[in-house]
């Protein structure tokens, strides 16, 4: 640990001598693996002088459980539940990328009931992966009670998730060539009550945690990520639309029947402090909430009867080559690079994890800012460990 | 609730005789017992009451002054005793309706009553943790240094016109300086702990609750001129008559006093939205980090009594403490201890809404706009007291319909609340689930 | 009587505070022994009626005084420890020195006209604020005058500078 001086600029009294008494160290504070608000097993190691910070870096690798390699071991149906595991709060937009890099790799046809089952359950699963966003941003920021708000419509949504395929969490239910089951009866109508339900509610978070003057202050002009550093860190998803840059993979390269859906792509505007805040990507995560209403309802109009699943074999064989399909995750661009042999597993699985890119960026964000702002920006920047080391 | 299974024995004889009525009478007695515990736990607080009262009304002029002495302090510590229990229980059901759960159900029964206790007991029977590396004695000083200055501040808090302890010139004062005390307990608790964490928490406690005594202070000025004593006592018999006597209801620098009291107390209480010396989520739990235990029920304790504590003071001083809103008839300690405790309930309301805030931005709350607010009250009340003479009658029922109005807004929005309960934010959402 | 034992009390725990800062080595624990100390003093201004003092005593003392000597002493603790002890030719002149202040005082106490005629009245704070902005007005904004230049000196010296790193001479 350095030492360092602070010598003032000279002056009438001579305060160089002061200064050089009281001698200001560089601190070294990590923030370790287990931490109440790091979200996951994240280790940052901060260099502070006194509150101020100099340098953040991250340590991952807490979490890493070798998803890529156990893929070459494992079939392709086989490694649906992997996908499941990497973020686990958006397990069905992880399987419907692995189905869809596996489909178009192998030209598997999807029955068009099932194209729109999978838009239903992963917009579904995007609204509940942002409501923890959201109400976890609030329980970091102090605001404990926005926190269970989102919980709790966040358990009608996991309640729907479990009457058709019995998980909570991790569903493997959107697999190669369709989906596992039909839905039960009852589930739209259940479906169109809980959108009915929750439309209102995001108003409600609103009054109670984003327009708060106390909360504004916290996140507006913090962290702030420009345009052009967001798209050299490689951000992607809500962070990089937070910046103002308008990108989004369903309506840039759709994918799933997303082009005949009609809703609007938020982007920060950089209401409260520069474009790019804290408050900007956390602002769009709301947004994005009533948007997934939007298309959830549409979707569910445009249901239509058939099978949900095309006949794929048990041991599915890919041919020789290779691919990689982006599917928009709640949290960014989650990319499959798929390299086959024309075996029964790959040769090589890439997974490009749309966290590990997005937690880059604290490195660049976190200079000169409080001990309190890493909290706000590792939160802005949801992050979920299981996809940052896979 | 649930019942313990006692494992299986095998008596022989005499025992085996013993057993088999012991198990018969506590099949009777037990669900009969279970009925009386209420009665026996609010008639042991009852006979207190009424003993202190017996004690004092015949018995006082024939006791020595110490036994007086002995048996009010008792009474005053079991006053605090059950406010800190009611409000860490109270807590724990305000945050949980608040956040559409239901708190503690199951403990003692009635929505889980006896949680604090269960609370307490687990507590003293954890193990007595203290780091290696902390200094021992300054460790266990620490929650003392705490806890025992808030305690002393009930000595002249005065529940009704003449239920108080020692009733002092300076009792106003007196107060203050026991809740300044406090800081160095929990710097103390920081420091000790020999952690950069706690360290930070405590460093960042002790900037706050200094800064925040002096609009706490001026703001306890502003009363004290319009009344002219220090005495609490005094302060509390000025506004008798009725709810337009109150202090906070006489001139209009009164009225936002009480408002910057109030700010200014949350933030003495280390409360949200000033909790970063405790709860802030990259402090753990700040200066008490490492103190389990009956020392951290101490800390706990001395903030739960420190809440009642201010919120007394602000009864007292600006909502006319043991004075009923209606005339004299009822007026005592139980008008006293409802108003201290719907400050309480407003202290909680106020922590479980809002989110935390940073401590630069606490500091600047405080110099920027809370200290200048206070200053203008301030020159305000005495410009007013000197020249306004002819407005003072008036302004008190003006200001008074207003407070009324604000309290029929209050009572609007619950009425609402509870009319549409079922439609908004409170509603568990338990009737969605497939198949029900 | 009580009373008797209650200014034996205190001044014993003054007296042992003090010696305790003496003789204490960490220099946290002085800055506690010292609160003590303080407290004690509190709790002797009590006794002889003095109310509004004691409590002054409290909030300015213990709750400022002692509340900045915490947090300088806590920031600097680990480089001053070593250097209270004193040396064994400055034991000598401190004895000589502090004996010979020691006896005046002691003489000045016993035989010192102090038995005076203090007012006892139940209205300190009245009386004192009378005498404040009566007879001594003059002392009395001279002192808030004085703490004004020493809230701007303070506020001057601790304001922040542009800090130019430099090598550690």
């Amino acid at each position: 640990m350095k030492e360092i001086e602070i010598h003032a600029q000279p002056d009438l009294l001579h305060e160089g001598e002061i200064a050089s008494d009281i001698r200001t160290e560089e601190l070294l504070v990590n923030m370790g693996p287990q931490h109440p608000s790091t979200h996951g097993v994240l280790r940052v190691v901060l260099v502070t002088d006194g509150e101020l910070i100099l340098k953040a870096t991250p340590h991952i690798g807490y979490l890493h459980r070798c998803a890529e390699k156990i893929a070459e071991n494992v079939s392709y149906r086989q490694y649906t539940p992997y996908t499941d595991r990497m973020d686990y709060l958006a397990a069905m937009n992880n399987n419907l990328g692995f189905a869809l890099a596996v489909e178009k790799m192998g030209g598997i046809e999807v029955p068009e009931r099932a194209q729109y089952l999978r838009v239903i359950f992963a917009e579904l699963n995007r609204i509940a992966s942002h409501l923890v966003a959201v109400g976890s941003y609030g329980l970091d920021m102090g605001a404990f009670t926005p926190f269970l708000y989102c919980f709790r419509e966040r358990e009608w949504i996991v309640d729907l998730f479990e009457s058709v395929c019995g998980a909570r969490l991790t569903y493997s239910y959107i697999t190669i060539g369709g989906v596992r089951e039909d839905i039960p009866e009852g589930f739209v109508s259940q479906c169109k009550e809980f959108l009915d339900f929750f439309e209102p509610k995001i108003r409600e978070y609103n009054d109670l945690l984003s327009y708060n003057h106390i909360f504004i202050n916290r996140t507006g002009n913090v962290g702030v990520c420009p345009a052009d550093m967001a798209i050299g860190y490689g951000l992607t998803g809500p962070c990089l639309r937070g910046s103002g840059v308008k990108w989004d993979l369903r309506k840039n390269t759709p994918y799933c029947k997303y082009d005949e859906f009609d809703f609007d792509v938020p982007v920060g505007d950089g209401r409260f402090g520069a474009v790019g805040d804290c408050w900007d990507r956390y602002f769009v995560r709301v947004m994005e909430m009533t948007q997934s209403v939007r298309i959830v309802r549409q979707a569910l109009e445009r249901l239509s009867d058939g099978p949900v699943s095309a006949k794929v074999p048990r041991m599915l064989k890919l041919p020789a080559g290779e691919i990689y399909f982006e599917v928009e995750n709640p949290r960014g661009q989650l990319g499959f690079y798929i390299v086959s042999e024309g075996g029964n597993s790959p040769y090589r699985l890439k997974v490009r994890g749309p966290s590990f890119c997005n937690l880059s960026v604290l490195e660049g964000l976190a200079k000169n800012c409080l001990l309190a702002d890493i909290a706000a920006m590792i939160g802005s920047l949801d992050v979920v460990m299981g996809e940052v080391d896979r | 609730m649930q019942t313990f299974e006692r494992p299986k024995i095998e008596y022989t004889g005499i025992s085996k005789t013993i057993a088999e009525i012991a198990v018969v009478v506590a099949k009777i007695a037990g669900p009969i017992l279970r009925r009386l515990a209420w009665f026996v736990f609010f008639g042991v607080i009852i006979f207190g009451c009424a003993f202190v009262w017996a004690v004092g009304r015949f018995v006082n002029p024939l006791v020595p002054w110490i036994v007086r002495d002995i048996i009010v302090v008792a009474g005053g510590l079991g006053f605090v005793s059950l406010v800190a229990m009611v409000g860490i229980w109270g807590e724990r059901k305000v945050s949980g309706h608040i956040q559409s759960r239901l708190g503690p159900m199951r403990t003692g029964g009635w929505h889980g009553w006896l949680q604090s206790l269960a609370d307490g007991l687990k507590f003293v029977q954890k193990e007595d943790l203290i780091p290696a590396s902390a200094d021992q004695p300054l460790f266990r000083l620490a929650p003392y240094i705490a806890l025992v200055p808030v305690i002393c501040a009930y000595v002249v808090i005065p529940f009704g016109a003449s239920w108080v302890f020692r009733d002092r010139d300076v009792s106003l004062l007196f107060v203050l300086a026991m809740l300044g005390i406090e800081v160095l307990g929990v710097i103390l608790g920081g420091w000790a702990s020999n952690s950069k964490w706690s360290l930070y928490g405590a460093m960042r406690e002790a900037c706050q609750l200094v800064s925040y005594e002096i609009p706490m202070g001026l703001s306890l000025l502003v009363p004290v001129m319009a009344v002219g004593s220090i005495s609490l006592v005094q302060m509390g018999k000025a506004q008798s008559g009725g709810w337009f006597n109150w202090l906070m209801f006489q001139n209009p620098f009164l009225f936002f006093a009480f408002f910057t009291y109030y700010i200014a107390s949350l933030a003495s209480c280390k409360r949200a939205p000033f909790d970063l010396p405790e709860g802030e989520s990259e402090l753990v739990a700040g200066f008490h980090t490492e103190y389990s235990g009956f020392r951290f029920v101490m800390f706990f304790f001395a903030e739960y009594a420190a809440m009642f504590a201010v919120s007394a003071i602000a009864t007292i001083v600006f909502l006319g403490g043991w004075n009923s809103p209606v005339g004299d008839a009822t007026s005592g300690p139980l008008w006293f201890v409802a108003k201290g405790m719907f400050l309480v309930w407003v202290q909680m309301w106020i922590r479980w809404t809002l989110p935390r805030i940073r401590i630069d931005q606490v500091m600047h709350a405080c110099v920027k706009y809370l200290l200048p607010f206070t200053m203008i009250l301030f020159v305000g009340s005495s410009v007013w007291q000197l020249y306004g003479s002819q407005f003072i009658f008036y302004t008190r029922f003006i200001l008074g319909g207003l407070g009324l109005v604000m309290v029929g807004l209050f009572l609007a929005g619950a009425g609402y609340g509870y009319v549409n309960r079922g439609r908004l934010v409170g509603r568990l959402a338990r009737k969605h689930l497939p198949g029900a | 009587m009580i009373e008797t034992i209650l200014f034996y009390i205190f001044a014993m725990i003054m007296v042992v505070s003090g010696l305790a800062i003496l003789v204490s080595t960490n220099i946290v624990r002085m800055a506690y022994w010292l609160i003590g100390m303080l407290l004690a003093v509190a709790g002797i201004y009590f006794l002889l009626g003095a109310y509004f003092l004691g409590v002054v005593q409290i909030i300015v003392y213990v709750g400022g005084v002692a509340v900045l000597v915490v947090f300088g002493v806590m920031l600097t603790s680990r480089q001053l420890a070593s250097q209270l002890l004193p040396r064994a030719w400055e034991v000598v002149w401190l004895i000589c020195v502090t004996g010979i202040f020691l006896a005046g005082l002691v003489r000045m106490i016993l035989k010192g006209p102090w038995a005076g005629n203090v007012k006892q009245s139940p209205q300190t704070v009245a009386e004192i604020g009378r005498s404040l902005l009566g007879n001594f007005i003059g002392p009395f904004e001279l002192a808030s005058v004085l703490l004004l230049v020493v809230l701007l000196g303070a506020a001057y010296l601790a304001r922040p500078r542009v800090p130019t790193l430099g090598i550690k001479k």
